[in-house]
């Protein structure tokens, strides 16, 4: 069965991008555009992994991160791995601090890209 | 009744008287009768007729003394017997019939019988036979006969003569030959018993033999014969002669003893050769000398019968011998008459004709008749021409083709008159024979001698026979202009009046008799005129056909080329000297300026991280750009004096060509677009992965062609490589590489320049584009040594295709692991600053590195040579050692293996330091202990870049940035657009491309909305999401544009902000444009 991935970015552009990139690698993607889509699907499905963008409106990166850690089901272990053009100057002290596992730097490569993602879902494919 | 009486008495009287006076008269005609009686009987016996009478009883009443002689009776005898009894019993009904004829009043003219003696002997009569009538009744009958048996024997005897020649003539069979004759003997000779017999050796064969006795031994015979032969003799033996020679023999004869016996010798080529003989067991006069005359005849037709039937055996014999020689020789025979018929042929020529013309010949019909042959008139002249010379009495020769299945047929053609005894010619017989074997062989040798003669005799070099002697049997007429002396008087002298080699011939001859030929035997030769010339030879033994053995030889006056090559020999060797001075002042002198470009390089980059002002930045740039070109083009002239010193080794290892080509995209991609180019490139798909070939140079040869490309393209171009597989042959494949621009192209003439050393197209066109003009002549030189060729095809003004043609082996991808060094280092964590060990014995060099290290963070000691560097091993502990490979006392290699031998726990990794020209030898470093490879000059960035790679270390921020070309901006860049392909092929680029500008419409216009609004912190999220995504999809001046105003805003600089905007909006016009030429242009 195929891995899924939670992909959350308020670009269509790169989330479309990613979601190729991805479903071509044989993953099941579900995207969404702000961080509360990602504990509403959370709560209903269990993932394997979340990229999530930082800058995001309605909820962002950081604070979804910090609340899914705070989930009291088994959600709350998933791997994040943040997506950021680092707007606000984020180091990887910041991400750990909220929890993120690692990030993949804007403009996206999509080798790293693909490499990130690799690393922490175990594809049985 | 008296009167009556009376009457009666007187007539009584008249009678008495008359009785009495016919009596008288009966009396006298008696007497007269007796007496005319005895007259006629002596009259008859005197007579040679035999006259006999008889009464119609039959009776004999008389028979003359010559009936009674004939038929051997006494007078009693014969008139005791009937007539008819002395007729032959055969003749005695004929003879009776010819008898009563008579009687019923017939006449006949001749009567004819054959009487029979007392002894059985026939008598052959002829004569009258009449009969005496009295009162109508024949009372006698009377025959005179005379005797006929001579005549008719002689008449039987020519009829045997011819009878028995009729035989023989008609008669081929001897045995049948022997019945006729024994047939017409028992006929004509009532001959009962006869015999041939020949003598062969001392006894004899019966070859035929009637006999009225069924049991002979044949001692008889062969006593009689025996006498008979001996004598040479024909004989008639009577009985008593017999019994003579019974005595005189000794012996008691078993055969019974013929009353006669008759005996004629028969000859066969005049030899007597047998005996014939007839006889009689009952007649002792059954045959006479007439007889014996008789069988000399007939022996003598037998002899010739027997002969004929010997020719005969023979003639059918040689007839015989003779056909079968006709039928079944291998040659083709056969006869025409005048009207040029045929007259035979024999097997061979019906089955040669059959195949020629597919008929059979016919006997009786001309060649030319046979309607199925269609002859031409030429052909049919021919033919009759060769007929109607034979005719004549000529014996032609000649030989003829046929051509039948697109083969010629050659016979050679023999035709020969008949001539009949009288000299007539009726007939010719005609022999012909296929010689299309030895036609062909013949022409072959024509051709090949005609063909010999041609190359002998426009011979250049100078070909000789001559016999063990040397006496000269054979010169090419080249002699005469090689040594002045005519040919023909050559033959018949001696080599050695012409050869004037020093060394004795003796030794090259022994050397002869052992090996057959000799090659390239030297030796000289004296000209006509004396002067000397230098020969190479090359001489052999050949064995003539009459087995006598001789010399054979060609000869080269290299009098010339032996000069010429003294010449060449001292010209090499001069230019081997310069060339060798040559290579070494430049490797010499790229030593020489290599160190201070080490230093020139190093310390720009370090002055690039002081603090500078804008103009010192400036001319900083420009030292670094200048220096940058200036060890460029050194490189090019190293590599050109590598090359052409045959010293430039190609490095074979494993990679991946489509890295390959991407490196040179990416190293030059920013360049295409700094002069508004783009580039753009295409990978064959069956090309292999994994190749092994020199990528380095591989990628110095796509890089000289594409920066070529670029730097004479004009302004909105495109400049695009493509890698093509041309062949392969099982893992060995041939790729071409072509670099096309829209430049402004080549001329013809320049072409040709174009990949010499040191050329440029003209003066200002090197002015203006710069470079050594070496790129295009060391591509060359690589592309050759990797088996390959280069060239151009331009128009000028539309712009050159540049390619270049390689062969390289296919790897399996599985292998290449293992082939690549495996690294023994891993990476190590260092919480401090990096302690490195610096090896180097110049000033200079040192002092860029330490400075470059030292910016960046690192503690470094340093080291001025091997020696040193050992010692500083020992006491103190270093992260990382840089090692120079070229240093006096002791080198780096030399110095590694010492410290390696130290044992030191957590040894660092030593780095060579190596100069460029050493590249190839990276792997012999490698090989050699050290762990790691560093090319010269040194650069700060790849430097610090080693010590990354191998310490887990940041180093400081060094504001290298100023130094690294601002390079502009593409609008999209191809390469970062094309790894897209990579996940989803053209359509994910083209699906994504439609999003981002959908998107990013909306991102502008919210950005120009939020600068109105002020709303900057609005403002800077939509340019945020804009960076990233155009950065993303390789949209680099949208990309750098939305980053800058984000630093304005970051940054709180508001001043220019509109300006800044109008720019973004700008460069996404740009962006759609280009995208919707990029979606165009790849439709």
């Amino acid at each position: 069965m195929s891995k899924k991935i939670i992909v959350a970015e308020d670009s269509s552009v790169i989330q479309n991008l990613t979601k190729k990139i991805l479903t071509q690698m044989n993953y099941e993607i579900a995207s969404v555009k702000n961080g509360q889509q990602v504990l509403d699907l959370l709560e209903q499905d269990s993932y394997d992994l979340i990229l999530l963008d930082i800058h995001m409106p309605v909820m962002d990166g950081m604070e979804c991160a910090t609340r899914i850690r705070n989930l009291e089901t088994e959600s709350k272990d998933i791997p994040i791995i943040a997506i950021t053009g680092n707007a606000n100057n984020y180091g990887m002290k910041d991400f750990e601090s909220v929890g993120i596992n690692d990030f993949i730097p804007k403009p996206l490569n999509y080798d790293s890209l693909v490499e990130m993602v690799r690393k922490y879902v175990t594809d049985v494919n | 009744m008296a009167v009556v009486d009376n009457i009666a008495e007187d007539q009584n009287k008249e009678i008495s008287e008359l009785k009495s006076k016919l009596e008288q008269a009966e009396r006298d005609y008696y007497s007269l009768v007796e007496k005319t009686n005895q007259n006629l009987k002596d009259l008859f016996d005197n007579s040679n007729d035999l006259i006999t009478i008889f009464k119609p009883t039959g009776e004999i009443r008389f028979a003359n003394a010559v009936v009674k002689n004939k038929l051997g009776y006494t007078d009693d005898e014969i008139l005791d017997l009937k007539f008819l009894e002395v007729v032959h019993n055969d003749h005695r009904r004929n003879a009776l019939q010819n008898i009563l004829k008579i009687t019923a009043g017939s006449r006949m003219e001749r009567f004819e019988t054959v009487l029979i003696s007392k002894s059985g002997k026939n008598i052959y009569v002829t004569g009258k036979l009449t009969s005496i009538f009295e009162n109508n009744e024949p009372v006698e009958y009377r025959c005179v006969f005379y005797d006929i048996s001579e005549r008719i024997r002689a008449e039987s005897a020519q009829s045997l003569y011819y009878q028995i020649a009729n035989i023989t003539i008609t008669e081929n069979d001897l045995e049948h030959l022997y019945t006729g004759i024994y047939d017409q003997l028992s006929q004509m000779m009532m001959v009962k018993n006869f015999n041939i017999s020949l003598k062969k050796g001392g006894s004899y064969t019966t070859i035929f033999r009637r006999n009225e006795n069924d049991d002979l031994t044949g001692d008889v015979d062969n006593a009689l014969m025996d006498y008979a032969f001996d004598r040479r003799r024909s004989l008639i033996i009577y009985e008593d002669g017999i019994q003579k020679i019974e005595s005189q023999f000794k012996k008691k004869f078993k055969d019974s003893m013929p009353k006669i016996w008759l005996g004629v010798i028969i000859y066969l080529n005049s030899r007597p050769q047998g005996i014939m003989s007839v006889y009689s067991y009952t007649d002792q006069s059954a045959f006479n000398n007439k007889d014996l005359e008789l069988l000399d005849f007939i022996s003598g037709q037998i002899s010739l019968a027997m002969e004929r039937k010997e020719k005969e055996d023979k003639i059918e014999n040689q007839a015989a011998t003779l056909g079968a020689i006709f039928d079944s020789s291998t040659h083709q025979i056969w006869s025409v008459d005048r009207k040029l018929r045929f007259t035979s042929f024999n097997h061979n020529y019906s089955e040669a004709f059959k195949y020629y013309f597919g008929i059979e010949p016919e006997v009786g019909k001309s060649l030319f008749e046979l309607d199925q042959i269609t002859f031409s008139d030429e052909r049919k002249e021919f033919w009759e021409d060769k007929y109607k010379e034979a005719f004549q009495g000529k014996f032609v020769n000649f030989q003829t083709k046929i051509e039948k299945d697109k083969k010629e047929i050659w016979r050679d053609v023999f035709l020969n008159p008949i001539f009949l005894p009288n000299g007539r010619i009726e007939e010719l017989s005609v022999i012909a024979n296929d010689i299309t074997d030895k036609k062909e062989a013949e022409v072959a040798l024509i051709s090949s001698e005609e063909k010999f003669r041609t190359i002998f005799e426009s011979f250049q070099d100078v070909y000789f026979r001559c016999d063990m002697e040397g006496f000269i049997s054979m010169m090419s007429p080249s002699v005469k202009e090689v040594l002045g002396y005519d040919q023909n008087d050559m033959i018949g002298r001696q080599v050695t009046d012409y050869i004037k080699t020093k060394a004795p011939l003796k030794d090259i001859m022994e050397k002869l008799f052992e090996e057959k030929r000799l090659r390239n035997v030297e030796g000289t030769v004296a000209q006509e005129n004396g002067v000397k010339l230098d020969f190479l030879c090359n001489i052999r033994l050949i064995q003539k056909e009459d087995g006598e053995t001789e010399i054979e030889g060609v000869g080269r006056d290299i009098s010339k080329l032996k000069e010429t090559t003294k010449e060449l020999q001292r010209a090499k060797d001069f230019a081997e000297r310069s060339l060798k001075i040559k290579e070494r002042f430049l490797a010499n002198m790229s030593h020489e300026i290599r160190t201070p470009m080490n230093g020139i390089i190093g310390m720009i980059d370090l002055m690039g991280s002081t603090k500078l002002d804008n103009e010192q930045s400036e001319y900083v740039k420009t030292i670094s750009k200048s220096s940058q070109t200036l060890l460029n083009i050194l490189n090019d002239i190293l590599d050109l004096s590598k090359i052409e010193a045959g010293k430039m080794e190609l490095r074979q290892e494993p990679f991946r060509m489509v890295k390959a080509i991407e490196k040179v995209y990416d190293l030059f991609s920013q360049q295409a677009s700094l002069s508004d180019n783009v580039l753009y490139y295409h990978i064959d798909e069956r090309i292999p992965e994994w190749i092994v070939s020199d990528e380095t140079r591989l990628i110095q040869v796509l890089s000289n062609l594409t920066a070529n490309a670029i730097k004479f393209s004009e302004e909105k171009g495109n400049i695009n490589i493509s890698v093509r597989l041309q062949k392969s042959k099982k893992n060995k494949h041939f790729f071409k590489v072509s670099i096309k621009d829209s430049g402004i192209g080549i001329s013809e003439k320049d072409q040709k320049t174009l990949f010499q050393s040191f050329h440029q197209l003209d003066n200002s066109t090197s002015k203006n584009f710069g470079g050594t003009g070496l790129g295009l002549a060391i591509s060359k030189e690589l592309v050759k040594s990797m088996e390959g060729d280069i060239g151009v095809v331009s128009t000028p003004g539309l712009g050159s295709t540049f390619w270049f043609t390689f062969a390289a082996e296919e790897i399996d991808p599985s292998k290449v692991t293992q082939i690549q060094p495996d690294q023994s280092f891993t990476k190590q964590f260092i919480d401090k600053a990096p302690r490195i060990l610096l090896v180097d014995d110049n000033d200079v060099n040192r002092k860029v590195a330490t400075g470059i290290l030292k910016k960046s963070g690192c503690e470094i000691t340093e080291a001025k040579d091997g020696f040193e560097a050992i010692e500083l091993v020992k006491k103190g502990t270093y992260d990382l050692i840089f090692m120079d490979i070229q240093m006096p006392k002791m080198n780096g290699v030399k110095a590694t293996q010492e410290i390696k031998k130290l044992k030191i726990k957590n040894l660092p990794p030593i780095v060579a330091m190596t100069a460029y020209s050493m590249e190839e030898d990276r792997q012999k470093f490698l090989d050699n202990g050290l762990d790691d490879y560093l090319a010269k000059p040194i650069k700060a960035e790849t430097l610090i870049n080693k010590v990354k790679s191998w310490l887990a270390f940041e180093p400081k921020q060094m504001t290298t940035e100023k130094l690294t070309e601002t390079s502009e901006a593409l609008v999209i860049n191809q390469n970062t657009i094309n790894q897209l392909a990579k996940f989803g092929g053209q359509e994910l680029i083209e699906t994504t491309l439609v999003d981002f500008e959908q998107e990013a419409e909306e991102l502008v216009s919210n950005t120009q909305k939020f600068l109105k609004k002020k709303d900057y912190e609005a403002m800077r999220g939509e340019l945020h999401t804009l960076k990233g995504n155009a950065g993303t999809l390789g949209i680099e001046k949208l990309s750098n544009q939305a980053a800058s105003i984000e630093k304005l805003l970051k940054a709180n600089k508001f001043d220019n902000l509109k300006a800044e905007v109008t720019q973004l909006v700008a460069h996404f016009e740009e962006f759609k444009e280009s995208s919707q030429n990029m979606l165009i242009t790849d439709e």
